[in-house]
């Protein structure tokens, strides 16, 4: 057979679509939609003997090349789309399909079918006492706090499995299991312990509401968040008669959205539903000359943001600092991102008026994500004490120093004076009085501008400052704040500093800054300093 | 370098091409010999230059055993050469077990153990072993005339293609081929065709297949996992039920199918692209009426090796006794059975095979023809896939562990709603595994693979690879990767 000029012109076409793909990578001609997700993208290794003769050079080119190919998201987009469309079927490990297009979170059908517990316990009895014990820490908890006049109480978001079972997909129920939610809800109630469960709640309203109570392809609730918050300060108040300020809100009405996160995180290429709506409340808060905002301290899940996205959060509450899982910190309403170790847990806790635990359904049976323990701990035990007691207990069980810290983090009843009593009798009395002068001195703005200062020319923290200074007032030393050899360029190196941390906080402009320090050739660090100087030059 | 791999299709693959064919035709040998080492070196850093070495040893050593006149010279340079080639296919694949299973029974007889760092196998070494077997033993049998130039003989040995998970190539059937060849649009195009068929047998059924089986089974390597990982898949196999079991092993046979096969596709695809004509190494084997049939169409060119270059030199069936004569089928097939996996449950494996072709000859054929051509398939896929366990999973006890879940007869409802997309995909395994079964099956894959294809046919076939292409290039990255389950063998 010969070759005809239909043979050339179809090899032709296959070599430059079989090139196109390399050309795009290198020269990004066309412009191409980003996928939703995680958007770190692995660097083009360098290739050297080494990392070339122990592989590592070729699994990192196949990671460098999966990631940055070009046309990448169309064909993820496309794949995606065909098994959606004909198999309900995601990819995406944490989204589950439900019948009639509804999107659920896979950890919380597996908690609605009683199969997470294993992950985290071997048998029901495990868990049980595991939740008995936690039931009787947050009480505890709950007693030490109710000492320093705040309120710690918890609320159970409802969960989108449990609310419409419904549409889960089909499975086979655990019946060896308990059900946490459940067996939590009882328990709290019976040792009298102030919690909310809304998912009851909503499970009995969702046939009386105009609209579902969760959007179809969204795990996270929207206007009915309204509700659960209404709910929950209410019940505060109740607790203490605080005088926190009343949420008024008016029917719920339909806004068009393009597409939710659950939704946005499947790639698709056609939207799920042609057009999605969700509802918003108009909101007013309601605040007379007797109201007063707290401060409250959140700990628990991604329910929390629909306070801020519903509600005017600010009018109602004085200061928020929010434990994200207990892992990451965001910090008043500007929700400035810290991590764990960078906080004073125990600052935290005392500044607040409330300390509420909140978390939807289906997580409880991760308890509090350690915060009780960790609360006891920094509530009741000193250093010193904590010292004595680890020797103690890595002596008694015959082991280690470490395996004993580690133990006590996880059981902090191994402490004598915390355990097998409703009002743990020790209190880490030093330290708490730190804390609290700390947080007064906190809530005077020149004198934190004082130790910022201070911290900076100290190379500390400003954390570690404060409990300087606190230590101070407590000794009736001379304080920090009454240095007078501070100069314009400390304040400003001060000022750019913190703009530096918090923007390093933001996902969004952290994005902005690569790009430009892309476009203009430079590091990341030298564009965010350079930055956070001209604006603070502007101010 | 795997073909289902980003780097190989996205980089490697389009930068050959192009390289290859603005390379004048008298040194395509060298692009294509070049391309084949950086193929080889890319996965096998380590191995590369002991390749190369023992290629360039075989190729004089046959090159002077050809020269020599006296037999008996050219006997012992004969056998130095396949010394080298089964002794390092040996070395490498069978080291590992033959000192396990011999400080086991040193520890029986309570003697020391021998201390020994454990060997890593080199890829594709039992493809590309056999292929140097046969060019020795061509040539020393004078089938072949020896390669002149070593770029040639060391392109026959390593060319990328080929060289990882075969088809195992005889020398007498590319000699000429490497020496000259016509590369064709026409064939550049339908090599691509095949090419992509494959991609799509590999991506698009094995893989999805196999996540469903590997989530019961583990890995298809146990040597990888640790002992709790073992013990977590034996307290998932003591705990399935009997529908999941057989779910599971039929699912296994339609994967091993569509990932060999599609890897073989791939391979002729990209032969056909440089204008070789390679071997086939699939027939429909799921169709096969018998075990002796079904090996005749399972990875034919392993099963033509085999027959040349063991099953002949044992005596075949030209031997004294009938004994002698099953003795030889037998141990032929357990050897297969050993060139799997250097591990016990692959020596079950080919043993059964033996026995069940053993058996054919003595009476089971008769007694399926008997039966008729529909019932024979039935019995012969259903030994198939009970043989299958063995292959697959790596401990015996494992493996009876789950052939008596198999028969426990602790059979649940199915329901297809649980995971539609790997019970489809099974679906369109089974249909395309037996559609040959049918006289329209036949003609369709007649016109499909073996045809050339008019300027309408390329047309269409051209717009389904692209879209199959691109299809399967989404779904490896949307996915994730998997490698070949023969490259290991």
């Amino acid at each position: 057979m010969k070759n005809t000029k239909t043979h050339i012109i179809l090899f032709s076409i296959l070599m430059a679509i079989l090139w196109l793909p390399l050309i795009q990578e290198q020269f990004d001609i066309f412009k191409v939609k980003p996928l939703t997700g995680f958007t770190e993208k692995t660097e083009l290794p360098e290739l050297t003997y080494q990392s070339y003769s122990d592989g590592k050079y070729q699994i990192q080119l196949e990671k460098y090349v999966s990631e940055n190919f070009g046309f990448r998201e169309n064909l993820i987009r496309i794949y995606n789309q065909y098994i959606w469309a004909f198999f309900k079927k995601t990819y995406i490990h944490f989204i589950t399909p439900g019948k009639d297009n509804w999107l659920f979170y896979e950890g919380a059908v597996k908690d609605y079918y009683g199969t997470e517990q294993y992950s985290a316990f071997s048998t029901a009895e495990k868990a049980k006492d595991y939740f008995d014990k936690n039931v009787e820490m947050m009480c505890q908890l709950r007693n030490v706090l109710k000492s320093y006049d705040i309120e710690f109480l918890s609320f159970m978001a409802p969960s989108k499995v449990y609310v419409y079972s419904e549409y889960l997909p089909r499975r086979d129920k655990d019946t060896t299991t308990i059900n946490s939610l459940d067996y939590y809800s009882n328990a709290l109630a019976e040792a009298g312990f102030p919690n909310i469960e809304m998912t009851s709640w909503f499970r009995s309203m969702k046939d009386t509401l105009e609209y579902t109570v969760f959007p179809k392809t969204d795990n996270h609730w929207q206007y009915t968040a309204v509700y659960g918050y209404d709910s929950l300060f209410r019940f505060m108040n109740s607790l203490n008669d605080f005088g926190i300020p009343k949420i008024k809100y008016g029917k719920p009405e339909p806004y068009y959205v393009k597409c939710h996160n659950d939704e946005a995180s499947l790639n698709l290429l056609f939207p799920i539903i042609n057009k999605s709506e969700d509802y918003k409340l108009n909101v007013e808060i309601e605040c007379d000359e007797n109201c007063k905002k707290p401060k409250v301290l959140f700990v628990g899940d991604s329910f929390i943001w629909g306070l801020n996205e519903q509600l005017p959060w600010n009018e109602i509450m004085d200061d928020v600092e929010i434990l994200f899982y207990n892992e990451d910190v965001f910090k008043g309403f500007d929700r400035v991102h810290l991590y764990k170790n960078e906080i004073n847990l125990l600052r935290s806790i005392l500044r607040a008026d409330y300390v509420v635990f909140y978390t939807s359904a289906h997580q409880w049976y991760k308890a509090t994500y350690k915060f009780v323990e960790e609360a006891l701990l920094a509530l009741c035990v000193s250093d010193s004490l904590m010292q004595a007691e680890t020797i103690r207990i890595a002596d008694s069980l015959n082991i280690s120093i470490d395996d004993a810290r580690y133990k006590i983090t996880k059981e902090p009843y191994l402490i004598k004076g915390i355990s097998n009593v409703e009002n743990p009798v020790i209190r880490n009395s030093h330290e708490i009085a730190i804390a609290q002068i700390a947080n007064e001195i906190e809530e005077d703005k020149d004198w934190v501008e004082a130790l910022k200062i201070q911290a900076n020319i100290q190379g500390k923290s400003l954390e570690e400052i404060y409990k300087i200074e606190a230590d101070n007032v407590l000794n009736n030393k001379t304080l920090l704040r009454d240095f007078t050899d501070v100069t314009e360029e400390m304040i400003f190196e001060v000022k750019v500093n913190e703009l530096v941390k918090k923007w390093r906080g933001d996902k969004e402009m952290i994005l902005f800054l690569e790009q430009k320090a892309k476009e203009k050739n430079k590091d990341f660090e030298t564009v965010i300093y350079e930055d956070a100087k001209w604006v603070i030059e502007q101010e | 370098m795997v073909f289902s791999s980003n780097v190989f299709l996205l980089y490697f693959f389009p930068i050959f091409l192009a390289l290859y064919f603005i390379t004048p035709k008298k040194l395509r040998n060298y692009t294509l010999l070049i391309a084949s080492l950086i193929f080889y070196a890319y996965g096998a850093p380590e191995f590369v230059i002991q390749l190369i070495v023992s290629n360039i040893a075989n190729f004089y050593l046959v090159k002077y055993m050809h020269k020599s006149e006296k037999p008996l010279v050219k006997k012992i340079l004969c056998g130095i050469s396949i010394t080298i080639s089964i002794g390092l296919l040996f070395y490498y694949k069978y080291g590992n077990f033959s000192i396990q299973n011999f400080n086991f029974l040193a520890g029986l007889f309570g003697r020391e153990p021998i201390e020994w760092m454990q060997i890593l196998l080199p890829i594709g070494i039992s493809f590309f072993s056999f292929q140097s077997v046969t060019y020795t033993l061509d040539t020393y049998r004078g089938v072949n005339e020896p390669m002149k130039r070593l770029s040639d003989y060391m392109l026959y040995i390593t060319m990328f293609p080929q060289l990882v998970a075969g088809p195992i190539i005889r020398y007498c059937d590319i000699a000429d081929q490497i020496r000259e060849r016509e590369s064709l649009m026409s064939d550049r195009l339908q090599g691509f065709y095949r090419f992509v068929l494959g991609l799509s047998k590999k991506i698009l059924i094995a893989d999805v297949i196999g996540y469903q089986v590997d989530k019961i089974l583990g890995p298809s390597n146990y040597d990888i996992l640790t002992t709790a990982q073992l013990n977590d898949i034996a307290s998932k196999i003591a705990n399935l039920d009997s529908t999941t079991a057989w779910i599971v092993i039929l699912a296994f046979t339609f994967q091993i199918y569509f990932d060999f096969a599609g890897y073989s596709d791939m391979a002729i695809g990209l032969g056909r692209m440089l204008g070789f004509r390679f071997p086939e190494n699939f027939d429909n084997p799921y169709v096969s009426t018998s075990i002796s049939e079904f090996w005749r169409r399972w990875h034919q060119t392993f099963s033509v090796f085999i027959k040349n270059y063991l099953y002949f030199p044992l005596g075949g069936s030209r031997v004294k006794t009938e004994a002698r004569k099953y003795f030889n089928l037998w141990f032929c097939f357990l050897m297969s059975g050993l060139w799997h996996g250097a591990a016990w449950n692959f020596v079950i494996y080919g043993a059964l095979q033996g026995i069940f072709i053993c058996a054919d000859k003595l009476f089971l054929v008769k007694w399926l023809n008997k039966l008729g051509r529909i019932p024979s398939v039935i019995i012969t896929f259903a030994i198939i896939v009970l043989t299958r366990c063995f292959f697959r999973i790596e401990r015996i006890d494992l493996s009876w562990l789950f052939i008596k879940r198999l028969f426990a007869f602790d059979f649940v409802p199915f329901h297809f709603s649980d995971n539609p997309h790997f019970y489809t995909t099974m679906l369109i395994a089974a249909f395309f595994s037996f559609i040959t079964l049918s006289k329209f099956g036949l003609r369709w894959q007649e016109k499909v693979y073996f045809t050339e294809y008019n300027t309408k046919q390329h047309i269409i076939a051209f717009v389904l690879s692209l879209f199959g292409f691109i299809f399967c290039l989404g779904a490896l990255n949307a996915t994730g990767f998997s490698p070949f389950i023969y490259f290991r063998f």
